[in-house]
């Protein structure tokens, strides 16, 4: 099966690695560089009861390394534009169109003239995506915060996002608000499984049900009924008494003897020959 | 009260199931949901359910991950579009067992079958839970016949 990717994009320390982690299964390299968590990729296969398919989280930084002094909004600003622009420029056209969602997570600790301007960016990156109508891709576009949600900065972020048609989740939060909507990564999780992806396969591991269950049961206990009892204790008698040599030289000494107090030829002769016969038999 | 369609949108943006009725064009259908698209999802989850939208009314009502969103006469009674969508829901739920938006994609004939056994040309035909799962049973059980009855020939 092809897999569908999926690419976590954001500032270091804005919740990338958690949000692969938790929804990913399995690292593809089996160490994380701390200089830059780009280029990781996490596996995950994700099945439902409609569906099965592998999933790929690709995760992407920006900037390229990390450096401790994490630098101005404006240096800030000018890494994730790079980004931005190697992203929708033509070479990158493939990965464009293999990608099946797009997760872009904000540091809520910057600045909101900065977070507004990712923001635009962001709105950037889907008119490139989908240029006739902001919602005809077929992806899914999600913007995630990392910060408390009564946090000013949070809740300016998720208007901005609103305000744009985005989606914003938080991932401090989780469980269930007042609408019943799931919040925080549970939503994400909710994302992937109601997402229409563009590789999946309809083979779904079923669980036995119990009416299966019992035919199997069933079936056994035919099986076990039909089989010839005589070859079944001949089989048992065989595994547990092992081929005796010691027996067999016994016996025919036994034999022996008997055929020696034999008078009749003939009788000796037929007895002798059945008496090779069985153990011929039983060897 | 006549509805003049009925459709469900997810908070990506993606329709899930429509249904019209009235005849218009499929280019002014998929233009009115785009707009209404654009206009539902950017409103905060505490603005007013209903809005108006050229000479109808819309009446949305969020349901975890998705809108489900009705267009009715503008002199008609909005609260009465909610308690519509609210039994239609509740008809599914009943249906799926729980219902969810992925039940939706996969199952989305049974979502179509509920709507019809409620909705007839726009208008309540049937408001009884009962006799609407009632009806959808029988037809699910008539489809079945048929199918088994293709495989024997």
């Amino acid at each position: 099966m092809i897999p569908n990717h999926v690419l976590v994009v954001g500032p270091p320390h804005s919740g990338k690695l958690r949000i692969a982690q938790e929804i990913g299964e399995e690292l593809e390299s089996p160490t994380i560089n701390q200089d830059s968590h780009s280029g990781l990729i996490f596996r995950k296969k994700l099945s439902t009861r409609y569906f099965s398919t592998n999933i790929n989280i690709l995760v992407d930084e920006y900037p390229g390394a990390r450096a401790d002094d994490v630098g101005s909004d404006s240096a800030k600003a000018k890494a994730l534009e790079e980004w931005a622009g190697e992203f929708m420029s033509d070479e990158m056209t493939e990965l464009r169109d293999a990608l099946d969602g797009l997760i872009f997570c904000l540091d809520s600790n910057d600045k909101l003239e900065h977070l507004e301007r990712c923001l635009e960016i962001l709105e950037s990156i889907r008119n490139v995506l989908t240029p006739e109508d902001a919602y005809a891709w077929p992806g899914f576009i999600v913007v995630v915060v990392n910060g408390l949600p009564e946090e000013d900065s949070c809740l300016a972020i998720e208007d901005l996002a609103l305000v744009r048609g985005l989606e914003c989740v938080n991932l401090k939060q989780s469980g269930y608000n007042e609408y019943n909507e799931r919040l925080g990564l549970g939503r994400i999780k909710e994302l992937f499984d109601s997402h229409e992806w563009s590789s999946t396969s309809n083979e779904v591991e079923e669980k036995p049900s119990t009416s299966n269950l019992y035919e199997q049961r069933k079936t056994v206990q035919i099986q076990s009924m039909t089989e010839p009892i005589l070859a079944a204790e001949e089989k048992e008698t065989n595994e547990e008494q092992p081929f005796e040599l010691s027996e067999i030289l016994q016996r025919l000494s036994l034999e022996k003897e008997k055929a020696a107090g034999m008078q009749n030829k003939e009788q000796k002769e037929a007895y002798v020959r059945k008496v090779i016969d069985e153990i011929i038999d039983y060897i | 009260m006549a509805i003049h369609f009925l459709f469900l949108l997810s908070r990506q943006g993606k329709i899930r199931l429509n249904k019209w009725y009235q005849t218009i064009s499929q280019k002014e259908k998929t233009k009115v949901m785009r707009e209404l698209t654009t206009l539902i999802l950017l409103r905060r989850p505490k603005m007013c359910n209903v809005l108006e939208y050229k000479d109808i009314k819309v009446v949305y009502r969020r349901y975890a991950s998705l809108f489900f969103i009705v267009g009715c006469d503008s002199d008609d009674n909005e609260l009465l579009s909610l308690e519509i969508i609210h039994r239609f829901v509740e008809l599914m739920d009943k249906m799926y067992g729980n219902v969810c938006e992925l039940d939706i994609i996969f199952g989305f004939e049974k979502a179509y079958h509920v709507l019809d056994e409620l909705l007839l040309d726009g208008v309540v035909q049937e408001s009884l839970k009962k006799e609407v799962l009632k009806k959808v049973a029988q037809q699910d059980e008539l489809e079945n016949m048929d199918e088994f009855e293709n495989i024997m020939v």
